[in-house]
């Protein structure tokens, strides 16, 4: 079976390699990566945008240029999260919270160039998966009802609650006001209006990218404003010289298992439909943390930290395409557009998609490495121009970002009311920031809220209103047991951490 | 000397005003914007895409898409209902915008009918009704019997309007009962069909044609009266029970008052388009067919359907919000 696949691989790359549909490729994930640098602006609405363009092409030129720009905005967007405090996307958040202070430290080129090996490790790892293992992948999705979701999610919670860098108290509160800001919107069993204040645009919750771009983005200029002059720290215009841009040895070792252990994680994620790269990207983080030997490293610098979340967003967003292209379930917006350009084109993904139209797949397969390959040549020479934009002062940068942040967020719903909610949880970011209140624990639970609760009851309804489903269950009960272990874990830690502060305490006092 | 710049100055306005006469003579001089109810992606938006795209060179015009997710369309047909009657504003509705909401939100405040200048009829979508391999029934007579055998036992998937009522309409025209099963959208719904944990669902043809051809899904009949063209096997529900018939459908519309002759070049437009042979074949694809009309046709359509969608969803209980 290995056998065939490869050979199958090797006649895809044959396709991908044909001059017309390489162009498309590199067409695609070239305005992809411009695409994911600008903030907020979708990558959903690009590929809507350029939607006829494809009517005219063959059908593998078409997906080849509709999912470069997906993936290639992966790419783009882990820039403005490491270079501007901004996640483009909300996967990139994690990368934010380690890259950023790199920055600061005038490393941003060094962490630019460990997010793009490891983006294409993880990448590269996630293709993979789709061609050796896509039916056993497909197979494992169908056994994942509400009640595994829900106890996943559940253990992804905890884990999460596990990755303030300041107090923990101060996490798990912003963890809860963000389940509680994830509350906003329409229940879906009941058709309730929740909080929506009577306002119709809040009938659908708070935007998620307002939210990221307010907290992260406008919270953060609001704080630095007067503060910072440029954001690398040293003098604008001061020469960084090529040596300093590009990661050393050493720090691609301290990467390098993150990065497989971020891959794995994204993969899981990947394959279930509707969870996506943003809780994988956490976890991974969250995983770090807890795996890493000095764990108050993390929130000023930690390469492990920014490594395995980029490593896992982007093998989730490959592995993704493997329930859209065989069961024709779409894991997510982007997916359910590309199943309709298929469509128009005549094909219909499904469970016979790989047998009846090899060349399309297995190209698509190929060209999605080739891509990667396109995205690490287009970007690590750019690596040097970013950090020399950034050398420009403050006060020209943020009025520019602040400009796209708007446009970006606006362009999601051709809403004004989405500006406002940016910026008024721009204010909130920025008292939460003063306060010293972590932000990223608040969007996991607000992304992971919903997902949490829908499942809980819609497993509720499917078991009748009997609890003991969870445990009945064994995958569910599998990731339940984790959770009980984690939690047991955490206490031990504290109990232990406690116990040296009493006998730190008496010993200090029986010296007195 | 003195009289050249006032003749000049004459000349000018004298341009200009021809200029003003033959800018307010064709339509359509300045750009279109066609608002799409739904998310970038979705199939209203391909559509409307699509349209745009075709009807652009027939009209001599340039059309720009604005997409106003939310609220299942509200927001975006809210918009329409205010936009100026000028013909420059033009939407898509469907059987949720001009048919369902009204009965959804107490927010919806417009008439379905009389707030806009019914355009062309797009689309007839039918849904199909699934059920999973595992339950013993091949056809919807045996389903209907096994359903009544176990009331309130099976569950059934909701991820829009459409399913909601015609789940409803079934239980109410056969008496069965079943509970419900809520999804923010049909998609997620499917999984839980092919892992065997959901009973039955209504369904786009798009969703389920592979499942369908694959056997990992079982179709017991479409919702319209006629069989649909690509899958001939499905039997309409109506064979079996006399009279059913929901369907799902889009359309465009412009504010009420837009002016007839300019509603009546955008329909012969639209028209063409649909019934020609690419758009024949591309709406096909999508599992849609091709349901085009007049736009007075239109106007009586949309208020045949919000009686009809209004009882089906307030016999449901279905409370406003």
């Amino acid at each position: 079976m290995i056998g065939t696949s490869l050979g199958n691989l090797w006649y895809g790359f044959g396709v991908a390699l044909q001059p017309s549909n390489l162009m498309w490729s590199f067409f695609g994930v070239f305005i992809g990566n411009l695409v994911g640098v600008l903030p907020g602006m979708g990558v959903l609405t690009t590929i809507s945008i350029l939607l006829p363009l494809t009517y005219a092409l063959s059908p593998i030129a078409a997906v080849l240029l509709l999912a470069g720009i997906f993936y290639g905005a992966q790419y783009g967007a882990a820039v403005c999260s490491i270079l501007l405090n901004l996640p483009c996307h909300p996967s990139h958040v994690v990368t934010c919270i380690d890259a950023y202070p790199l920055t600061r430290q005038g490393k941003g080129g060094m962490a630019l160039g460990i997010t793009m090996m490891s983006s294409f490790v993880g990448a590269s790892v996630g293709i993979i998966i789709m061609v050796l293992f896509s039916s056993v992948v497909v197979a494992l999705a169908l056994q994942f009802g509400p009640a595994e979701y829900f106890s996943l999610l559940l253990f992804g919670l905890l884990a999460g609650s596990t990755m303030s860098k300041g107090d923990p108290i101060k996490g798990v509160a912003m963890m809860v006001f963000g389940m509680l800001l994830g509350v906003v919107g329409t229940d879906v069993t009941s058709g309730v209006f929740r909080f929506t204040f009577g306002i119709l645009d809040l009938s659908d919750g708070i935007e998620l990218v307002a939210l990221a771009l307010g907290l992260f983005g406008i919270g953060e200029f609001l704080k630095s404003v007067n503060k910072m002059v440029s954001i690398q720290g040293n003098s604008p215009g001061m020469h960084v010289r090529a040596r300093e841009m590009l990661p050393t040895l050493a720090d691609i070792r301290v990467a390098a298992w993150p990065t497989v252990r971020g891959t794995l994680i994204g993969a899981i994620f990947g394959f279930l439909p509707g969870t996506g790269p943003t809780p994988a990207s956490f976890i991974s983080y969250a995983a770090e943390k807890k795996l890493s030997k000095y764990p108050e490293r993390f929130g000023h610098g930690a390469i492990e930290g920014f490594a395995s979340s980029e490593a896992s967003t982007h093998s989730c967003v490959q592995v993704d395409f493997i329930p859209t292209l065989t069961l024709g379930i779409p894991g997510e917006a982007v997916m359910a557009l590309l199943l309709s350009a298929l469509l128009i084109k005549g094909i219909q993904p499904g469970p016979q998609f790989i047998s009846a139209h090899p060349s399309i797949f297995w190209g698509l397969v190929a060209s999605f490495w080739i891509g990667n390959v396109m995205l690490i040549i287009l970007n690590i020479p750019l690596i040097g121009l970013w950090v020399r934009l950034l050398s420009l002062p403050y006060r020209y940068i943020y009025p520019s970002a602040l400009f796209f942040i708007c446009i970006g967020v606006w362009s999601t719903r051709s809403s004004l009311v989405l500006v406002a909610e940016t910026l008024i949880f721009g204010i909130v970011g920025y008292v939460f920031a003063a306060l010293e209140f972590e932000i990223a624990p608040l969007l996991l639970g607000f992304v992971l809220e919903p997902l949490v609760e829908e499942n809980f009851r819609r497993a509720m309804i499917f078991s009748r209103g009997d609890l003991a489903t969870f445990v009945e269950r064994p995958i569910s009960a599998a990731f339940l047991c984790m959770t009980v272990l984690l939690l047991a874990v955490q206490s031990i830690g504290l109990a232990r951490l406690a116990r040296k502060k009493i006998s730190a305490n008496a010993s200090a006092t029986l010296a007195e | 000397m003195a009289m050249r710049p006032v003749r000049l100055l004459a000349f000018v306005i004298l341009v200009l005003l021809a200029a003003s006469a033959a800018y307010a003579d064709t339509y359509p001089s300045r750009p279109i914007k066609l608002i799409v109810p739904a998310t970038p992606g979705s199939a209203t938006d391909v559509i409307g895409r699509f349209l745009t795209e075709r009807i652009a060179k027939p009209l001599d015009a340039t059309f720009f898409v604005e997409n106003v997710g939310g609220a299942f369309g509200s927001l975006a047909t809210q918009q329409l209902a205010k936009s100026a009657p000028d013909g420059y504003t033009l939407s898509i509705g469907t059987n949720s915008t001009h048919g369902a909401n009204v009965f959804l939100y107490k927010d919806v405040t417009y008439d379905n009918y009389k707030d806009f200048s019914p355009v062309a009829r797009l689309t007839r979508n039918p849904t199909i009704l699934i059920v999973r391999p595992g339950i013993p029934a091949k056809t919807l007579a045996e389903f209907i019997q096994y359903a009544k055998a176990n009331p309130g036992k099976l569950t059934y998937g909701v991820g829009n309007s459409a399913g909601l009522a015609n789940a409803h309409l079934l239980m109410m025209m056969t008496g069965l009962q079943a509970t419900q099963v809520d999804y923010k959208s049909p998609p997620a719904a499917v999984v839980d069909l092919l892992g065997g944990r959901l009973d039955f669902m209504y369904l786009d043809p798009a969703l389920v044609v592979v499942h369908i051809k694959a056997g990992t899904l079982r179709p017991l009949g479409v919702t319209s009266t006629t069989r649909i063209k690509s899958l001939p096997d499905i039997p309409a529900i109506a064979e079996t029970l006399p009279g059913y018939e929901l369907i799902g459908w889009t359309a465009v519309f412009a504010p009420a008052g837009t002016p007839p002759e300019i509603v009546a070049k955008l329909n012969k437009a639209i028209v063409d388009v649909i019934n020609g042979p690419d758009g024949n074949d591309y709406l096909k694809k999508l599992g849609m067919e091709p349901f085009p009309s007049t736009p007075g046709e239109l106007g009586t359509y949309v208020k045949e359907q919000t009686a009809k969608w209004g009882d089906i969803l307030t016999k449901a209980g279905v409370e406003r919000q």
